[in-house]
């Protein structure tokens, strides 16, 4: 949600290091990022702020349990989730990337890959398959699997009850 | 019969009762008598003071100042009462360490402060005052490090507040490592963009004669600071003098 940029950073971890020369900090430990509705979890998060202030964020999971990102979307509410090895949000340009084993889901479609790009502002998206070693139970063969529902038509506006 | 028969013996059993009695006391080691420098009595005693030392060039390095100090010769240790030190360095904002009790090794390695310490890190430029809340901190001056296993709380204008268990701050690779479960709240980068382009640099205004309370007022800091300003003892005074004739040296 756009809403969510201005909104406080609440930040949990079990520690902390903050580089003030360098400008980066490292949280470790179930870190939790929560700002507006946008919530991040992860092992490992690195914060580094750039020259003009944006901030980029790289969020590290472990095979057992991945880094996740939820947030609401703009107007709907339905929520955007996504979950990776690895989550990598560029303040600057506003775009998600998400590595090896990754799936998106938005309302109810989701769609799992080895490699997911989101453009927030240009809204697009780019998903990329990884090959057999990417094999995930979602996707055996490592290929781009999406499953989309059918988009059930608003209730009531025809006679026809969507299944 | 007569009565000396009888004392005779007597006196031979007392003598031979004192006899015994000297011999035990002198096997006994000699005991200690209190030796002077065994006490732990302060030496020398120091009572409202302000030390001032300036670096190599005549800057101002540091100011230590105290309510009472104590200086115990037996260990070469030092205490002090509500001890305020503040060190400054070229052009960088001076960082101001209070604490209720405070003790200082004997060569000088490490400064402990204890209860309700206050560091306070002036306002710089691009970054708001800093101000972390402890019960106990380990300072080692050398290194410049300072060290806590108390629960820490980190405020920085104009929003952040950080909650953790155990701090190691290093002021040389400015580095602040944070244990235990840490809760920080920041404000979004967006917005302390645009806050900052308003909120006027929170250093002190342009040196006049008015008295600190006055200067308080000058610098936009929250109400909280200028609470913490009022309750400061009569050394203010000197303290806000220094500070101008080290902000505006003479041209």
């Amino acid at each position: 949600e756009k809403a969510d940029k201005d909104k406080p950073i609440n930040l949990e971890a079990d520690a902390v290091t903050v580089n003030d020369a360098k400008k980066t900090s490292i949280y470790t430990g179930n870190v939790i990022l929560t700002q507006g509705t946008l919530i991040i979890r992860g092992d490992k998060l690195v914060v580094r702020e750039d020259k003009e202030g944006f901030q980029h964020s790289t969020t590290y999971g472990n095979p057992q349990t991945p880094s996740t990102f939820k947030q609401k979307m703009e107007g709907k509410n339905e929520y955007m989730e996504g979950s990776g090895q690895r989550i990598e949000y560029d303040g600057r340009m506003d775009k998600v990337q998400l590595y090896t084993k990754a799936w998106v889901k938005k309302g109810d479609d989701i769609v799992h890959g080895d490699y997911i790009m989101y453009d927030a502002n240009a809204e697009y998206a780019e998903v990329i398959g990884g090959g057999s070693q990417a094999a995930t139970p979602a996707t055996p063969t490592g290929r781009v699997r999406a499953v989309i529902q059918p988009k059930k038509k608003p209730a009531g506006t025809d006679g026809a009850t969507a299944n | 019969m007569g009565r000396p028969t009888v004392v005779f013996p007597l006196v031979l059993l007392a003598l031979l009762a004192l006899l015994t009695f000297w011999i035990d006391r002198s096997v006994q080691p000699p005991e200690r008598r209190p030796d002077a420098n065994l006490r732990h009595d302060p030496d020398y005693i120091l009572d409202n003071f302000v030390t001032t030392r300036t670096n190599v060039n005549g800057a101002l390095a540091y100011v230590l100042a105290a309510v009472k100090m104590k200086h115990y010769p037996d260990d070469d240790t030092t205490e002090l009462e509500r001890p305020r030190f503040t060190q400054y360095a070229v052009n960088k904002p001076y960082t101001q360490i209070e604490g209720q009790r405070g003790n200082v090794s004997s060569d000088g390695e490490t400064v402990e402060f204890m209860d309700n310490v206050i560091v306070i890190r002036q306002a710089s430029k691009d970054k708001g005052e800093m101000m972390v809340r402890t019960q106990y901190l380990k300072m080692f001056p050398k290194q410049e490090v300072a060290v806590t296993d108390k629960p820490v709380v980190i405020t920085q204008a104009p929003e952040t507040v950080i909650h953790a268990n155990g701090m190691v701050f290093n002021k040389k690779n400015q580095t602040v490592n944070l244990r235990g479960r840490v809760r920080a709240h920041y404000l979004s980068p967006s917005v302390t963009k645009k806050a900052a382009g308003k909120a006027p640099a929170s250093t002190p205004a342009k040196a006049s004669k008015a008295a600190p309370q006055k200067n308080a007022k000058a610098s936009a800091s929250p109400a909280k600071k200028q609470a913490t300003q009022a309750k400061r003892s009569t050394s203010t005074n000197n303290q806000a003098r220094i500070r101008r004739k080290y902000d505006n040296p003479a041209p």
